[in-house]
């Protein structure tokens, strides 16, 4: 049992998140899109199914509906503005030893149940920013909200509700045919958890609060009616940037961002137990052409756990806190990216590549592990009319982590233009 | 730029993480007292026995006994909140041995907190009948 903890806990998948970086940036980036004003209305569908879960916290697979609206409006030629709303509905399948959402950020000190399911889930995301420029100088801000419901409806029955606030803002300057900027951002982030058991007869599962490698609180775990667990804290991020302003060209960056996580639980006082700071570093680097772009990228991700000693009276005050688990991941990946366009369709090609190591220690076990993945992207939209479009990008990965592992993940959606 | 984040970092876990110094273990030491005051040559604590240990009360972590020469006994043990309870067999210098009970850190509200690197801890021993 304490074996299959350690494994399920510290599978992490791998993601090409370089690319997620390249195409999300923020701010300024608003400056050198196309000069026209849209209001975008879209469906999506998106179907995610693995042959044996890569990380069983995560589940197996995902069905999920998605509704997007956004605008983005040019107030003249120095000044852009853009929001957006989002809302996700769907049901994350076969999610085991975890109970709690955002598992990535919080893990190993999650909550877990030793029974697992499906997992129904709803997010709703509103986000805005705005740029300008004053002749060479630009600068931009930015915010978003997200708002997570996991939960189910069979024992055992978690129900987490996240929220999720990031403010920013970034300032640069023009030289030639690039800009630089630098952006810092701050993130205040909430998550109540909450297991409960409506049969009349008992609980059916433990509910662990997790300290990774098999160990975990035993005072305050066990089974029981209900189970309720916070985790709160904020982090901080950095980032330079070097960007082309015609859109063509060499394209860089580098980035820091940290975040600790607090874990409560109110039903002893609100004892603050576990604490987990999270460190991350990037460094990406690429060119992009009119109709493709590389981008190779090196993240280093540290983590560092601490276990709060609790007291032995009924107040459970803490006495302290012990530095116990440490992570170190390294990761490596290459994304290529080539676009053909037709008179109607648009056709993408992402072929994708990625390696990482990760090493994990507790002061009591330690193990590491490497990971390899590559994958390919398709993408394919198609214009109906001038308004209306579909897209479409099924995806395909394959995960080498000791066992094979395959993915497809497939998108699916239909939108129209204002 | 190094030691901007250097600084920020400090601050962050500063702020947030009261840690407890030195390493994650605590070097424990265990003296055994007989209420008559008699030397103890030897004190046996059969660790097979379910009660019979040195437990964490908040993650559950637990060490077998080691047998207590000359009334005394060290381990090392994780740094935290411990119950210490057995039932043993001591030998006094004149070759009588008698059942003792040792319930003093027993039950979580009594438990031992072992926070620094090194502790001392004298345990009152109970004479069975």
């Amino acid at each position: 049992m304490r074996r299959v903890l350690v494994i399920l806990l510290f599978l992490v998948p791998l993601k090409s998140f370089t690319q997620e970086k390249w195409s999300n940036a923020p701010g300024q980036t608003l400056l050198y899109y196309n000069d026209y004003n849209f209001t975008r209305v879209e469906i999506r569908g998106q179907f995610i199914e693995q042959d044996k879960a890569s990380a069983p916290v995560d589940g197996t697979g995902l069905r999920q509906g998605e509704f997007n609206a956004w605008a983005r409006h040019c107030l003249d030629s120095l000044k852009r503005v853009e929001g957006g709303v989002s809302y996700q509905r769907g049901v994350k399948l076969g999610v085991k030893m975890n109970s709690s959402s955002d598992w990535q950020l919080l893990q190993p000190y999650i909550v877990l149940d030793s029974v697992g399911g499906d997992l129904q889930r709803e997010q709703y995301r509103f986000w805005a920013r705005y740029a300008s420029r004053h002749g060479q100088f630009i600068w931009s801000v930015h915010a978003s909200f997200r708002a997570l419901h996991e939960y189910r409806e069979a024992d055992p029955r978690p129900r987490n509700i996240t929220s999720d606030l990031v403010l920013g803002a970034s300032a640069g300057m023009e030289a030639g045919e690039y800009a630089i900027s630098l952006e810092a951002a701050y993130r205040k982030y909430h998550q109540s958890c909450s297991v409960q058991f409506m049969d009349p007869s008992g609980s059916n599962a433990t509910v662990i609060q997790s300290l990774g490698f098999g160990r975990y609180f035993t005072r305050f775990s066990g089974a029981k009616k209900s189970v309720d667990t916070r985790f709160q804290g904020s982090g901080y991020s950095i980032q330079g940037r070097l960007e082309p302003t015609s859109g063509i060209g060499w394209l860089a960056g580098a980035g820091y961002n940290a975040i600790y996580l607090v874990r409560h639980l109110p039903e002893f006082n609100e004892v603050p137990v576990s604490t987990i700071l999270r460190e991350e570093a990037t460094l990406y680097g690429g060119k992009k052409w009119a109709h493709s772009y590389v981008v190779a990228g090196l993240d280093g991700i540290f983590k560092r756990g601490y276990e709060n000693v609790i007291d032995q009276s009924s107040a459970f005050l803490s006495l302290g806190a012990l530095q116990m688990y440490r992570q170190y991941s390294l990761r490596a990946s290459v994304v290529g990216y080539n676009e053909w366009a037709f008179k109607k369709v648009n056709l993408g090609l992402q072929p994708m590549l990625a390696a990482c190591y990760t090493a994990a220690s507790d002061g009591i076990s330690a193990m590491d592990w490497v990971a390899c993945q590559t994958g390919l992207n398709l993408e394919i939209s198609y214009r109906l009319s001038r308004k209306l479009y579909i897209y479409a990008a099924p995806r395909a990965q394959f995960t080498l982590f000791g066992k094979s592992n395959w993915c497809i993940d497939t998108m699916a959606t239909i939108g129209i233009e204002f | 730029m190094r030691k901007i984040l250097g600084i920020i970092l400090l601050l962050i876990v500063t702020s947030c993480v009261k840690t407890i110094p030195g390493g994650g273990m605590c070097h424990l030491t265990l003296q055994a007292q007989l209420p008559s005051g008699e030397k103890i040559v030897a004190l046996q604590v059969d660790n097979s026995l379910p009660g019979n240990q040195i437990r964490n009360i908040n993650t559950g972590e637990t060490y077998p006994i080691p047998v207590f020469v000359n009334g005394q006994c060290e381990l090392d043990v994780l740094k935290g909140v411990y119950i210490i309870a057995f039932d043993g067999v001591a030998a006094l210098p004149n070759g009588k041995g008698y059942k003792v009970r040792c319930t003093e850190h027993a039950t979580i509200l009594t438990a031992v907190s072992l926070v620094q690197d090194g502790e001392n801890v004298t345990l009152k021993l109970q004479v069975m009948q």
